[in-house]
């Protein structure tokens, strides 16, 4: 058996592509991660944010070297980050993008201007990924890039473009980021929730299908953590001189850098393991002091330096803000609805018979779900709004079935054999199930009889692996959060495989995207050859049935 | 134009700067220029004013890559009106566009350049250090419009050339004995047990070598790692790197999904069509996914590894973190990224990681595929077999006498250009009229020449050949290799003040057999110096380079009234 695997293992690495590595990048609005397909984790993980030197420079620690700000500066950095170098202002390289590059931002640029310095940008930051980092010719390597569903266009054009035009390399694939991380859990299958810098997004996978349709986003993720946390630092955290620890001063609006905010948020916060349930009219003042009561964690001191008294001074950090300062991500509004909300509001839009294996199978990934805990807590609010919120009565059922995909919990100790048949029941008594079948009576029966099916087989399959041996249902977090996307990417790029393939001789200027192939393929007739014309199997029908069913939602 | 550089609410403070300009960047030969109806098209002959009768009879083959601007050439050419300016353009313009139908891409004119150029925007330029110049283009090339290439890998710190053949194994890192610091990121040195005597025997079965910080006094048995040799310790980290719980899981998942991409793909490039559905958003043949993919779910799930501690550092990390008082109890990001499989917060589980290598680069002009620099192959060596930067070929323009800069105020600021041929230089300048805000700006002595570049002047430092000071119909100052001239500016409106500047070099060069019409005549120093030729005239052709560059004079203030 394992001779034969091995044989094919071969035929199957040796294909027309050769044993070629492909570059895998992931490109988030703070972090780029870059590295080869086939390894397990990124070669390197850059920031965008202002180097460790330059931040202790900017607070002032060492306030003779004010110089080398910007990113950390390299032979190829160019004349203009190094004129901003010389200078006395720091540069702050927070945002690659934004998600509203179409539009004219705060700054006043417009749209053409934020392209062209999201250009400039990312030529220099991928030119320093070959050669500073990768140390690899760009020409000679296909690239993968790990996207998110909702990136604008005219990102990936742009990203398109400079690995075209600028570095010239043979092909870049674009891989949805979602998918990619749920492979690393060996599932196709789950609720996946990036929680990112910019927004968080919850997608449900099916079989290998990300479900756009059903996308839920946030703005509550990294950037909105650190606005409030800004918000915290400035209100409740003054500033005391060293020389007369009486005197007080409110923190500087200067020093509240997004990268000292970055490094607050990063080294000393954390998600409170302890909820807190709040009255419905409860000031936020109020609650603030209920936070400071029930605190058990220490304050922080961090030595700064104020530029205009020229002293040094100590920011103390009290524990209740280091817990509480991603309280803001549970607490939804209208505006930005809390974490907990898009996610059980995805798997309220799911299809019904699809709602509990998404729910036992989520997987928080996403620089924002680094801090430590957060996971934890997420599990604890979902089950609490579940059952306490009317809002997700429908869905109150599934309460002891969620899940977190990489969760060692006591059950996946005992290798759950006992779960699965609870499982099956109730998912076939889901009492949402006729409802949300819907018109296409077709879809529904193609739909919901799988998965039942494929889950008998797979109780079987439990129970016999059970007793054999106790397996690991999950792998625990051998991966993390923020690099699941890229690990993907990479597992898929080692097998060969990836989104569809622009090569540089297409290249126009355009790339494929959802949003756009779904226009294509909006008309039923156009619907079967839209995105697989490879595809001769007898789904004409289901094709038609399941874009109706994409768009009745 | 790109506010890149100035964070909100704050301005920059604004120092004087010389830049050239890479027209790579700039906007390029405004599309109005380039679209002129060919009716001009009458194959004049472009060679019109030349300046200099002795130059006239050298090179009367050389067209138009090393024609004069005929309106740079003199202070008189600025005062033609501006539509015998434009003919002249038009007519320099047709001509090109002939030897571009004939000769493919060559270089611009300095009509062409002036067109592309006229403006203060700085964007595209760069400080001459950072530029090269292609000699078979006869232009400026900035990092951006050369395409790099990797010319060998080495270790900074130990200097050893790694074969290309070895460096992906090693996952471009050291692997001989150059480490780093997890904490401060400075090279490791690999010490040995305090040579006491006692102590050697006893703890030579654990091994006695460590590795130690001389920065931040980080030691590698705080986190208990010893080698018995003090050699080889690169392979002993790599394997306990390549042994961690992700690799292993990432092998498993590799295996796993290839199995479940194999189910789904009879034939094969099925996967790549899989994803390329799923790109299309609708849920298209779900039904034929669904069941395979549950076949393929049977021979899944039973791969997984899972290594208990990575579950159980979480509940520690929270409660460690709870109780910190200081900032440095944990690691900073960039500590955290280094050591990307746990991304630990704890200084305590920071491990040394090994360098990461470098590589020399050559660079090649993206239109004409020369090399631009070549360094040579061995990480020792300094050296470079190719060399064409910008600084041993282009005139240095630097600002020697700046007044403060008052709006409606003349001030007059001296500009020193330097060559750096062994070849005297001519240089004429035009300000370009089309910046905004147009500043007024008075060259005196727009055209002069430089005396060449002599080894020997480099000791003798303040030879004057003209007394500074007086500005006459002659230059400002004049030095060894250097001229000065003097230029007034009224800064028509406060802020920073900063002026395009168009150049035109003209030097003498050695022809290249590539460059002109295919001719009999060998130009080779050595051949032509036998013949009866005087050398000079024969191997020499005047070369002549427009470029723009942008000279930045600082801050305007307003006027005191």
């Amino acid at each position: 058996m394992t001779a034969i695997s091995r044989i094919q293992d071969l035929s199957f690495k040796t294909s027309i592509y050769g044993i070629e590595e492909r570059i895998v990048l992931d490109i988030g609005s703070c972090y780029l991660k870059c590295g080869f397909s086939g390894e397990a984790r990124p070669r390197h993980f850059l920031s965008m944010f202002l180097s460790e030197e330059a931040l202790d420079d900017y607070l002032g620690l060492n306030p003779v070297h004010r110089q080398h700000l910007g990113h950390e500066c390299g032979e190829i950095c160019n004349e203009r980050t190094t004129e901003t170098c010389r200078g006395n202002n720091p540069l702050e390289y927070a945002e690659l993008y934004e998600l509203d590059m179409m539009r004219r931002n705060s700054r006043g640029q417009t749209e053409h201007e934020r392209l062209q310095i999201l250009e400039e940008r990312l030529s220099e930051y991928l030119y320093e990924v070959y050669f500073k980092y990768l140390l690899t010719d760009p020409k000679q390597r296909k690239v993968i890039i790990c996207e998110s569903p909702l990136a604008p266009i005219a990102l990936k054009q742009t990203i398109a473009k400079v690995l075209f035009d600028k570095l010239q390399v043979p092909s870049v694939s674009f891989t949805p980021s979602h998918l990619l991380a749920l492979l690393t859990t060996g599932t196709a299958t789950g609720l996946v929730i990036d929680c990112g810098h910019l927004e968080t997004s919850v997608l449900p996978i099916y079989s290998s299908r990300p479900m756009t349709p059903f996308i839920r986003t946030t703005p509550r993720a990294g950037k909105f953590l650190s606005t409030h946390l800004k918000q915290l630092l400035r209100d409740k955290c003054p500033i005391s001189l060293v020389e007369n620890p009486t005197d007080l001063r409110i923190i500087p609006e200067g020093m509240l850098t997004s990268a000292f905010l970055e490094t607050i948020k990063t080294r000393l916060l954390f998600a409170s393991p302890l909820i807190i349930n709040a009255r419905d009219n409860i000031n936020e003042d109020e609650m603030n002091n209920n936070y400071r009561d029930v605190s058990t964690s220490t304050e922080v001191h961090v030595d700064v330096w104020l530029e205009e008294e020229e002293a040094r001074g100590i920011l103390a950090i009290p524990g209740w803000i280091r817990e509480r300062a991603s309280e803001c991500l549970f607490n939804g509004d209208e505006d930005a609805e809390s974490l907990t909300d898009v996610i059980l509001e995805s798997i309220l839009k799911a299809p019904s018979d699809l709602r509990r294996p998404l729910i036992s199978s989520m997987l928080l990934i996403g620089g924002t779900a680094q801090l430590p805990n957060l996971q934890n807590r997420l599990f604890q609010e979902i089950k609490r709004s579940l059952q306490t919120n009317p809002r997700w009565k429908q869905l109150s059922g599934l309460a002891d079935s969620v899940r977190f995909l990489d969760d060692l919990t006591t059950g996946d100790k005992s290798a759950a054999p006992s779960r699965s048949p609870s499982h099956q029941s109730v998912m076939d008594l889901d009492p949402a199930a006729t409802s949300f079948v819907g018109s296409p009576t077709l879809g529904g029966s193609s739909m919901s009889l799988d998965p039942s099916s494929a889950a008998s087989r797979e109780k079987d399959r439990r129970a016999k692996k059970s007793q054999a041996k106790k397996a690991y249902q999950s792998s625990g977090k051998v991966f993390m959060p923020n690099c699941r996307a890229w690990i993907g990417g990479s597992l898929v790029g080692s097998l060969k495989s990836s989104g569809p393939e622009i090569l540089r001789v297409n290249f126009n200027g355009t790339v494929p995207d959802w949003s756009t192939a779904g226009l294509t393929g909006a008309s039923p007739l156009s619907g079967g050859a839209g995105g697989n014309s490879q595809h001769q199997d007898p789904t004409a029908a289901t094709a038609l049935v399941a874009s109706a069913l994409a768009y009745s939602y | 134009m790109l506010a890149l550089n100035a964070p909100p609410g704050q301005a920059p403070v604004i120092q004087p700067f010389v830049h050239y300009r890479c027209l790579c960047s700039s906007p390029g030969p405004s599309a109005t220029a380039s679209r002129t109806p060919s009716t001009t098209r009458t194959a004049t002959p472009t060679r019109t004013t030349h300046r200099d009768d002795k130059d006239m009879d050298i090179d009367p083959t050389i067209t138009p890559t090393t024609t004069t601007d005929p309106t740079a050439s003199s202070p008189a050419a600025d005062l033609v009106p501006a539509t015998a300016a434009l003919t002249l353009h038009q007519q320099h313009h047709s001509h090109h566009q002939h030897e571009q139908d004939s000769a493919g891409e060559r270089s611009k004119t300095p009509a062409e350049v002036y067109d592309s150029g006229n403006n203060s925007d700085p964007h595209g330029s760069h400080s001459l250090s950072r530029l090269y110049f292609c000699d078979s283009c006869d232009e400026i090339r900035c990092p951006k419009c050369a395409q790099d290439e990797i010319v060998c890998f080495y270790c900074p710190n130990c200097l050893f050339d790694v074969p290309t053949a070895s460096v992906k194994s090693e996952k471009h890192k050291c692997s001989r004995n150059c480490f780093e610091c997890p904490i401060c990121q400075s090279t490791l040195s690999v010490v040995s047990e305090d040579p006491d005597a006692g102590m050697i025997t006893a703890v030579a079965a654990t091994g006695q070598y460590h590795l130690a910080c001389n920065v931040c006094q980080w030691n590698s048995q705080e986190i208990g790692m010893n080698f018995e040799k003090p050699t080889g310790l690169a392979v002993q980290i790599q394997k306990t790197e390549d042994s961690l719980p992700d690799v292993k899981e990432f092998d498993r998942l590799k295996d796993h999904l290839e199995k479940y991409f194999r189910v789904h793909s009879l034939k094969p490039g099925l996967p790549s069509s899989l994803l390329t559905s799923i790109q299309s958003g609708t849920l298209q043949s779900l039904r034929y996914v669904s069941t395979s993919s549950h076949k393929a779910q049977q021979s899944d799930d039973i791969a997984h590894y899972t290594p208990a501690v990575q579950v159980m550092e979480d509940t520690e990390n929270l409660e460690k973190l709870m109780s910190i008082t200081s900032l440095s109890e944990t690691t900073t990001m960039k500590q955290r990224l280094r050591q990307l499989q746990n991304q630990t917060y704890s200084t305590q589980r920071l491990q040394p990681q090994r360098i990461q290598l470098r590589i020399k680069r050559s660079r090649r002009c993206r239109s004409c595929r020369h090399i631009l620099v070549k360094p040579e192959q061995k990480s020792q060596s300094t050296g470079f077999k190719i060399n064409l930067i910008a600084l041993s070929q282009l005139p240095n323009i630097t600002i020697a006498g700046l007044q403060p800069m008052i709006v409606q105020t003349v001030s007059r600021v001296i500009l020193r250009f330097t060559n750096p041929r062994h070849e005297e230089a001519h240089v004429s300048l035009r300000y370009g009229d089309g910046a905004i805000p147009n500043h007024g700006v008075v060259i005196h002595s727009p055209s002069f020449t430089i005396s060449p570049f002599n080894v020997v002047w480099e000791y003798e430092v303040g030879t004057m050949v003209t007394a500074p000071g007086a500005v006459q119909e002659d230059v400002y100052e004049r030095t060894a290799n250097s001229t000065s001239i003097a230029l007034d500016i009224t800064p028509a409106a406060a802020g920073e003040v900063k002026i395009p500047l168009l150049v035109t070099f003209t030097f003498k060069s050695h022809k290249l057999q590539s460059d002109t019409e295919p001719s009999a005549l060998p130009t080779q120093l050595v051949v032509s110096g036998s013949k009866d030729h005087p050398p000079p005239e024969v191997e020499l052709i005047d070369k002549t380079v427009a470029f723009w560059t942008v000279i930045g004079f600082g801050e305007a203030l307003p006027t005191f009234s």
